[in-house]
């Protein structure tokens, strides 16, 4: 479903991200993870097609994006780091906009705006505008506008950060769904109980390199020999 | 104070710092500009010497009508201060991040309110100041006054004026937002612009061009004189007269009696200064905290019916387009700051067409063919000043103003290049009718064949500038900024209206020689007309070069990484 070729950013002088090879199988669920600074948000960037890699492709479904990126994006659903939306308009113009962007018709986005409502518990607000709402809020508009036209490839950059356990519990519980169904996720966090609970492959980047990459039970098994927890694991491989 | 200058400090810091880029780019940016400013502003200077060796050794108009007319323009100049410092203010001090910063800190109201106003103060255009300060010194240099003049023309005169209209724009926001909140946000807003619609009425009708024309005529040819008599009483309550006035004095040699003057402009600015810090202290914070709720007052109701409504409507269009339409709409008419900003330009539209009135068919035909040329071709810049003045309010922000959300589009399945042509053509289009319905009130009363060609003329120049603004727009995008009118007003705002005006004027000197053969009877007819149409052949081709150069500048710079 997506897969990163030895893919290269270089800002100015400055090297973010270098060389990382990923490939996620469909229904895979990868968790991205890595200290602050370590290259996860540029490499998503440039698997939501906002960055064009220096070197290097990424292909979404066989499709390379920097070749044909409106046939690749329309697989992808994307929740950015920060869940910034149009201020003026209310959630559901925000819904309605993301869907007509990818094509859908009016009445499937009303569909699955009705369906993600209930899902994300999003309808108190929703006709509300967005400058009036709270991070946690933002996050759910954004990531029913990333689902709206069931992607095959959902890329998500560090979704827990502001939310509420609800919440939290419900991203979990979306993306576990959505798996189950067939799609792909991609997601960096922070949040490594978050990445053991749900993660079914873990990749580990550092100062854009990625420094580690395996099945989760592997993760495990490194637990058990050197009987720790995974955040000791975390901070040996990364420092 | 202390808090003052601290927070002023770091705030200076922190500009110098965004400004101080030493990349390569950066530095062949700023050396370039800087290149352009002092071009443009030796360009101003000396078109300043030729105006004023014109006017008053050609058509000699004396020294006195000069000052009159200087008086006008200062006016105006007052009225768009005061209106923009309104809307300005109502982003930065109500709606600025840095205040909610400030608010939770140990910092009085007062004095929040201080750093915010002298931050506006401040920020105004480098490119007005800049032309000011060109002006001026071709001024002094006309009437040999000496060069220190302009230093204290900009100091004791031209700030203290600004700050008078400044001061009072935040004292009326206060107000507006307090009664606002009684009694709701549109009828406040339709009671200023009836406010400045009856200021504006009643100066001109207390000031009229032609009247003062004619009345000083009479005088011929000893029009250098003062003829203060002339002058209506109500007008020497103003601050533009008292600017005018000091000018004509300085120009005469009698400096000492422009000293009252400058005396009540230094005394009023500070008197309006302590009203506004008197009014801040009194009503900033109570009118912060109603601010928010009456952006809630003002929007739900409605927002609830529109908002399952507007994006089911049907439509002609692909969905894509459609719900970029419907987007850029809502936008624009959700943002107080836009469609007052838009309202106040109409408006000062509306003012033109109508005193336009008074150049009628006859009053043209009684002028001589030198004059009518004249009238013609300054109709003309004015329009294509109101359209550059338009298209940088709206073009040159407009893909800014796609802000920290742009990430939806850059990672959506939509081509760039078909969001930039809608973006693009919603503004050429709504520009091209305002353009197209001044031309036709304001040159109708023209000869056909100049109304003709100016109608085809305005609208290709109209499509060089919007073209032009929004391709440096593009260049200089700032997702960071929210107010429209700070973008409007940054560097690289200020470099695309420098390009802006060297193309009205190298159009301008371009149409000026055939409209005045046009005029005279020297030439055949059929040659006359030849000389026009050929003009407006090179004017669509310069323009339509423009057009497609600014194209491929957005199209080059949307491909960065945001």
């Amino acid at each position: 479903m997506l897969q990163i070729k030895n893919i290269v950013k270089k800002f100015g002088f400055f090297t973010a991200v270098n060389g990382i090879n990923v490939h996620i199988n469909q229904g895979e669920l990868y968790g991205f993870l890595g200290p602050n600074g370590a290259g996860k948000t540029t490499t998503i960037k440039m698997i939501a097609g906002i960055y064009a890699p220096t070197s290097g492709s990424i292909s979404i479904n066989g499709i390379d994006i920097s070749k044909n990126p409106v046939k690749a994006k329309l697989q992808i659903g994307y929740v950015p780091d920060q869940p910034y939306l149009y201020d003026k308009l209310t959630g559901r113009e925000f819904l309605y906009f993301s869907g007509g962007l990818y094509n859908l018709d009016k009445k499937t986005i009303q569909n699955k705006i009705d369906e993600l409502v209930d899902i994300l518990k999003i309808e108190s607000w929703l006709d509300k505008r967005t400058e009036e709402y709270s991070q946690g809020m933002r996050q759910r508009i954004t990531i029913a506008s990333a689902l709206l036209h069931d992607p095959k490839l959902i890329v998500l950059d560090e979704p827990m950060v502001g939310l509420d356990p609800q919440s939290a519990v419900l991203v979990k519980k979306i993306l576990n769904q959505k798996v189950s169904e067939g799609a792909s996720v991609f997601v960096s966090t922070h949040s490594l109980s978050f990445a053991e609970e749900i993660c079914s492959r873990i990749g580990i980047i550092k100062a854009g390199v990625m420094i580690y990459e395996d099945k989760r039970e592997a993760i495990e098994t490194i637990k058990a020999n050197l009987n720790s927890n995974f955040e000791e694991v975390f901070l040996e491989l990364t420092k | 104070m202390d808090q003052i200058f601290h927070i002023i400090k770091y705030k200076l810091v922190s500009f110098m710092k965004i400004n101080t880029d030493l990349k390569p780019v950066s530095i062949l940016k700023n050396l370039g500009s800087m290149v352009v400013y002092v071009l443009f502003g030796i360009g101003v200077y000396f078109f300043t010497l030729s105006s004023l060796s014109y006017l008053l050794e050609e058509i000699r108009i004396g020294t006195f009508l000069l000052h009159r007319f200087v008086s006008i323009i200062l006016f105006i100049f007052f009225m768009a201060v005061n209106a923009g410092n309104i809307i300005v203010s109502f982003s930065t001090l109500y709606k600025s991040k840095e205040v909610y910063y400030l608010i939770a800190k140990p910092i009085s109201f007062t004095k929040i309110f201080l750093i915010k106003f002298l931050d506006n103060f401040f920020y105004s255009s480098t490119t007005m100041l800049l032309m000011i300060s060109a002006v001026m010194l071709g001024y002094s240099t006309y009437f040999k006054i000496d060069f220190f003049f302009v230093i204290f023309f900009f100091f004791l005169m031209l700030l203290p004026f600004m700050l008078i209209a400044a001061s009072l724009g935040v004292i009326f926001l206060m107000f507006m937002i307090r009664i606002s909140y009684k009694i709701g946000l549109k009828k406040v807003i339709a009671g200023l612009i009836m406010l400045y619609l009856i200021g504006l009425l009643l100066f001109f009708k207390s000031s009229n061009p032609i009247s003062i024309v004619e009345q000083v005529m009479v005088f011929y040819p000893n029009i250098n004189g003062y003829f203060g008599s002339l002058d209506n009483p109500m007008l020497k309550f103003l601050p533009n007269f008292w600017i005018a006035d000091s000018l004509y004095w300085f120009s005469a040699g009698k400096s000492m009696n422009a000293l009252p003057y400058i005396g009540l402009l230094l005394g009023t600015s500070l008197m309006f200064l302590i009203a506004a810090l008197f009014t801040a202290k009194k009503l900033y914070y109570k009118t912060w905290l109603e601010s928010f709720e009456l952006k809630i007052k003002n929007t739900r109701p409605k927002e609830r019916i529109n908002s399952k409504q507007i994006f089911n409507n049907k439509s002609f269009f692909t969905q894509q387009i459609d719900v970029l339409l419907k987007k850029e709409f809502l936008q624009f008419f959700r943002e107080p700051g836009q469609w007052i900003h838009l309202s106040v330009i109409i408006f000062l539209i509306a003012i033109f067409i109508v005193s336009l009135g008074g150049i009628d068919e006859g009053l043209l035909n009684a002028y001589n063919y030198s004059l009518r040329a004249i009238i013609y071709v300054v109709i003309f810049s004015f329009n294509l000043f109101l359209i550059s003045s338009l298209s940088l309010r709206f073009a040159f922000p407009a893909l800014s103003l796609e802000g920290d959300a742009y990430w939806k589009l850059k990672s959506s399945p939509i081509s760039m290049r078909k969001f930039v042509v809608v973006k693009f053509l919603i503004l050429f289009s709504f520009i091209f009718l305002l353009g197209q319905g001044l031309n036709y009130f304001s040159h109708l009363n023209f000869p056909e064949a100049l109304y003709l060609t100016s109608s085809i003329n305005i609208g290709f120049i109209t499509l060089a500038i919007v073209s032009l603004n929004f391709g440096m727009g593009s260049l200089f995008i700032n997702l960071k900024e929210k107010s429209p009118i700070r973008i409007a007003s940054s560097q690289g705002a200020s470099l695309t209206f420098l390009f802006t005006i060297i193309l009205i004027v190298f159009l301008i000197a371009l149409l000026f020689i055939p409209v005045y053969n046009y005029y005279n009877d020297i030439f055949g007819f059929q040659e006359r007309l030849k000389n026009i149409y050929l003009t407006s052949f090179i004017i669509v081709l310069v323009s339509l070069t423009i057009s497609l150069t600014s194209i491929f500048l957005t199209k080059r710079a949307l491909k960065r990484d945001f």
